[in-house]
């Protein structure tokens, strides 16, 4: 007899589907660990973290596109119902900042911080920063002396008109930069180079790239003379044997800022003898010498950690001084009004 | 169909792809509203409105004779040009931007506009070509002794023109959700914001979600303004539908006008599709580097090295959203199409899932799913499984609403006189009736998932996804992995469907 | 006995009246020839009977039951025990399904156990001469064997009643002789009473107890035969 239809065989696949789904992610982890700093530079440290303890973490990453609000935005959402992140590793700091003042991280002084100064950590310690990036301009060598590029006001200079480039300030690094350059030039100074370059961007004078990273690719490929950018987006071109060197502005001014990796632990941490443990781990000395080997290059912020050549110590420039809590009290407001002068 | 059962799918589709909304929503104060309306914000909103009626422009000057050609003149290799056709809406805007943008100096709005126009076309194309399909031969033939092609066409664009506008009405929305194409494309040159700037922006600048909701909703009205005369177009029957009596139209010759025609689908197709995957080709081998086959071979080496688990996360989840979708959708595409007044609503309210910024989307999955009664479901694969399957939900439900249209009803009635029950005849009838419909449905949930980044982007299953792979990677500057990475994403969004037109004897009806 | 009785029934579609008010009883076992131009409502009669179309108002009674009473439906389409035979030709076929599989499958959901089902396909086939075309789809069948396998379906699930919308439509006139003559066997065999809906009473109405003209969506003649 034959039946009306072939019987559909879904059960089976389902199972299996869901299984597999499952296991995509099954299995309660030692540690939670978000980090946005890039996977790449990351994930063999976590591994050899996993290695050497012998817990198991299961890492979350931001991505580029993120602009570093997503794992930040994710933390607070999550902290409404079930927190579940124990460590936040960022490779920036006004986000870490802002969620301290929001009362979601705890404090924790971890002895493997002892030797970072003062300046990147928190006095209350909710959070520690470490191997820092550097803003800097990177600059295509065939267009631009790099000589003659010294201060940020350079941008502005009418003879690269058209020529320069950056990221558009509504986040990112961008938009803790120039933040902070409120609080280091004063309120006056720093609203006059952000409207500047918005009112240069509005005509074109200056090209608004969509990242760190689109900047470094318009200057390596000529589309851009120079534009500010971070020192790990420069080295990525530098290694793949592009015609560019990095400017550290304002040796003798107001310095080059320098933004750190910040590593905190969660105020709602479900397992904080663990997230103590990868603190612990992640700001010895070793660790930030091995960020600094990286391609992502990252400076260390203590003077006795070894570095590459091409990573530059205190006397290759001069550090901006900046007051991190004040930069994480005001991005918020700061991105309010960079988005009136930029998005018009 | 069965109230229980009709009951049931709205319930899921209420907790998939309404209930992250309505979170997100119900945040938003009245006074988190009293900046949305500034004066430079509405001036970004008008010219995202301009933006996006460009696009539909180009949408429809490009896709309604591509989908003419195509679909019915003898233009050589039609049914290959109208497989490969699709491909520019498969792939991300942004790969075909960065390839436009890389080789040409064009920039600024009217780029912007041509190359999300570009992008959107297949959509137009598609629609036009199943309505050029679907008219009586009789009544062509009788256009066609009274004044040729030319009376052909004359008698014909005015019966093709409402599906086009349709699909052109969904080429405005998805031009004006995006803001990667015209941040990249003004970034050298005066900048050319666009609203979904500054929804984007406001998740950085507000304090608390409600403003950055708030910012959202100009951009969501602009979208509900232009899918509600394309829902009034369907919902008046002006899509292509045919009589019982149906007799399908020969293919019309273009005689001496046949190679010209060739040239321009192939033109559209190149700028559209070839171009933007030749230069991925390029870049995987090396690209102004030094390109060479090894090189190439390498690229794909260590991409499919480490990006295979990647792939197969999100083969998995797009897999698991269309097996959820199809159901649901099935059972509400069936109950809009066959409900009357009901079915208006209801068509309205599908819609929702969609009408809204991703971001938007994804954070209301977190406030619904990370509860600690659904945690195991939020901290597995599950998670991004019931994101997409929610956020695509809505082009399910269409899709099927469509076949369902074009199913005799008789067939479902006579079931029911022979005694079979709702779900008997949902089962044994009605499914293997739309399979083109089912697999189609399946297929468009799948490639939809496949590429989606930005709803789940948030969720933990997000970080074995192939995209955020592929995105991290972009960061790295490893051009030759990206683009070898990227082709891999655009082999498994394509192949289903390739394999199925060229395959399968029915043509797969994957239509909203 | 009155198998059907109509009280005061009346349709609308979108709003606008398409049928009624209409009385109307039909005797078990006599065969009724529905009448009257395009457009008259005599298949919206059909299925307002049968269940697949809510009346606005009026009642339904199936062997004294209360099917529908106003747009109350009592009893739903699925129960009302009602063979339908479209018009057109093969119309509403099930296009995935074998002949076979087309009456296997109203059987099982009449719930004749799957041991007797070969037995009752086999009776179904055998009477409306498909012997041989079991294995075919509507789509390979002719218009004439498509209307047949119709009938087997309408008749499969042992109704009480047998609705004929135009079944003789579309087919030559050889085929038409044929196959009133089966149907009308089967009438007389099973007791049926018969409702038949045809735009050429003359070739059928030998056939009829009585025919009721439709105009306007009411009831002008009623002739006994």
């Amino acid at each position: 007899m034959t039946s009306p239809a072939p019987r559909p065989r879904v059960p089976r696949s389902c199972l299996a589907l869901g299984l597999g789904l499952l296991a995509a992610c099954s299995g309660e982890p030692d540690l939670i660990l978000y980090c946005s700093l890039d996977q790449g530079f990351s994930e063999p440290l976590i591994l050899r973290f996993e290695q050497e303890t012998g817990l198991d973490v299961r890492t979350e990453f931001d991505i580029e596109a993120n602009k570093n609000v997503g794992l930040a935005m994710r933390i607070r959402e999550e902290a409404k119902s079930r927190p579940r992140c124990d460590v936040f590793w960022s490779n920036e700091c006004a986000q870490t900042v802002a969620l301290a003042e929001d009362g979601l991280l705890a404090a924790y002084d971890s002895p493997s911080a002892r030797e970072i100064p003062e300046t990147f950590r928190d006095p209350q310690r909710r959070w520690t920063g470490f191997a820092a990036r550097a803003r800097v301009y990177i600059v295509n060598t065939t267009l631009a002396d790099p000589a003659e590029i010294k201060t940020m006001w350079d941008l502005f200079d009418p003879r690269w008109r058209g020529k320069v480039a950056m990221a558009r300030p509504l986040a990112g690094m961008t938009n803790t930069h120039m933040t902070a350059l409120y609080l280091t030039l004063g309120e006056a100074e720093g609203r006059r180079y952000v409207e500047t370059a918005a009112k240069l961007a509005a005509d074109g004078g200056l090209n608004l790239a969509t990242g760190n990273a689109h900047v470094m690719r318009l200057v390596r490929e000529g589309q851009a003379a120079f534009g500010w950018t971070d020192t790990d987006d420069y080295n990525v071109a530098r290694l793949e044997g592009y015609p560019v060197a990095a400017v550290y502005p304002d040796r003798d001014g107001v310095g080059t800022l320098l933004i750190p990796n910040t590593v905190s632990i969660q105020k709602s941490a479900p397992r904080p003898e663990a997230a103590r443990r990868f603190v612990d781990w992640v700001l010895r000395p070793e660790i930030e010498a091995e960020l600094a080997q990286s391609r992502g290059a990252q400076i260390p912020v203590r003077a006795s950690v070894p570095r590459p050549a091409h990573v530059v110590d205190a006397t290759g420039f001069t550090a901006m001084k900046v007051d991190w809590h004040a930069v994480g009290q005001s991005v918020q407001k700061r991105t309010a009004e960079f988005q009136e002068l930029f998005l018009k | 169909m069965s109230r229980p059962l009709v009951v049931a799918a709205l319930v899921a589709f209420a907790v998939l792809g309404l209930a992250p909304v309505l979170v997100m929503v119900a945040r938003v104060a009245p006074h988190d509203l009293a900046g949305v309306f500034g004066q430079r914000s509405m001036a970004l909103l008008g010219r995202t409105a301009l933006l996006g009626g460009g696009a539909a422009a180009v949408a429809l000057v490009v896709g309604l004779p591509y989908g003419f050609l195509v679909a019915r003149t003898d233009v050589p290799g039609a049914r290959t040009w109208r497989a490969l056709g699709v491909l520019p809406i498969l792939l991300p805007p942004l790969v075909i931007a960065m390839s436009w943008a890389g080789m040409t100096s064009l920039r600024g709005g009217l780029a912007t506009t041509a190359v999300l126009g570009l992008c959107t076309f297949p959509l137009v194309a598609l629609y036009a070509a199943r309505a050029f399909e679907r008219i009586d031969a009789r009544q062509e033939e009788a256009a066609l002794l009274a004044g040729g092609l030319r009376g052909v066409l004359r008698v014909e664009l005015p019966l093709v023109m409402p599906s086009a506008l349709f699909a052109a009405c969904f080429a405005f929305v998805l031009a004006i959700n995006d803001f990667a194409v015209p941040d990249y494309v003004s970034s050298i040159g005066p900048k050319w914001n666009v609203y979904a700037d500054e929804v984007f922006a406001s998740w950085r600048s507000s304090q608390s979600t409600g403003p950055a909701v708030a910012a959202a909703l100009p951009l969501v009205f602009l979208t509900a303004l232009a899918l509600w005369p394309a829902l009034e177009l369907r919902r008046r029957n002006h899509l292509a539908s045919f009589s019982s009596d149906f007799r399908r139209p020969g293919t019309l010759r273009l005689g001496a006008w046949r190679w010209p025609a060739l040239v321009l689908v192939l033109a559209v197709l190149c700028v559209a599709a070839i171009t933007p995957l030749g230069r991925l080709v390029f870049e995987a081998g090396g690209g102004t580097r030094g390109f060479s086959l090894a090189h190439m071979q390498a690229a794909f080496a260590r991409a499919l090295e480490l990006g295979r688990s990647n792939l197969q996360s999100s083969l998995l989840f797009a897999a698991g959203a269309a097996l959820i979708a199809v159901p649901i959708g099935l059972v509400l595409g069936h109950a809009l199409e066959r409900s009357g007044r009901a079915g208006r609503w209801l068509a309205a309210v599908a819609l929702v899932p969609i009408a809204v910024p991703a971001i938007l989307f994804g954070i209301g999955g977190i406030a619904v799913w990370n509860r600690p009664q659904t945690g195991v479901v939020y901290d597995s694969g599950w998670m991004a499984v019931l994101l997409f399957a929610g956020r695509f939900l809505p082009f399910a439900v269409l899709a099927f609403s469509a076949a369902v249209a074009m199913l005799d009803p008789r067939i479902e009635e006579s079931a029911r006189l022979a005694g079979a029950r709702p779900a008997r005849r949902l089962l044994w009838i009605v499914t293997p009736a739309l399979l083109p419909a089912v697999f189609g449905s399946a297929l468009l949930v799948f490639v939809l998932s496949m590429r989606e980044l930005d709803a789940t982007i948030l969720v933990p299953a997000a970080n074995s996804s192939v995209l955020f792979r592929l995105y991290n990677a972009v960061h790295f500057g490893r051009d030759d992995f990206v683009a070898a990475l990227a082709l891999l994403v655009v082999f498994f969004v394509v192949a289903p469907g390739l394999l199925w037109t060229f395959f399968a004897r029915r043509r797969l009806e994957v239509l909203p | 006995m009155i198998a059907v009785l109509l009280e005061g029934l009346r349709v609308e579609l979108g709003g606008r009246p398409v049928l009624g008010p209409i009385d109307l009883a039909l005797e078990r076992g006599t065969w009724t020839l529905l009448v009257g131009p395009s457009g008259s409502g005599k298949t919206t009669l059909l299925r307002a009977i049968s269940g697949l179309c809510v009346p606005s108002a009026g009642r339904v009674l199936l062997d004294g039951q209360v099917a529908s009473d106003g747009a109350r439906i009592r009893i739903p389409a699925e129960r009302r025990q009602v063979g339908l035979v479209f018009q057109g030709g093969g119309a509403g076929l099930w296009p995935h399904m074998t002949a076979r599989a087309t009456l296997d499958f109203v059987l099982a959901c009449r719930g004749v156990p799957r041991s007797e089902r070969a037995h009752k396909i086999g009776e179904l086939i055998e009477m409306v001469e498909l012997r041989g075309l079991e294995e075919r789809r509507p789509g390979e069948l002719s218009g004439g064997e498509a209307q047949r396998l119709a009938l087997a379906r309408a008749l499969a699930h042992d109704p009480r009643m047998l609705l004929l919308d135009e079944p003789l439509g579309p087919l030559d006139a050889r085929l038409r002789g044929d196959l009133i003559e089966r149907i009308r066997d089967v009438h007389e065999r099973r007791g049926l009473t018969t409702l038949h809906v045809t735009h050429d009473p003359h070739e059928v109405e030998h056939l009829a107890d009585r025919s009721v003209r439709l105009e306007l969506g009411r009831i002008q003649a009623e002739v006994e035969g």
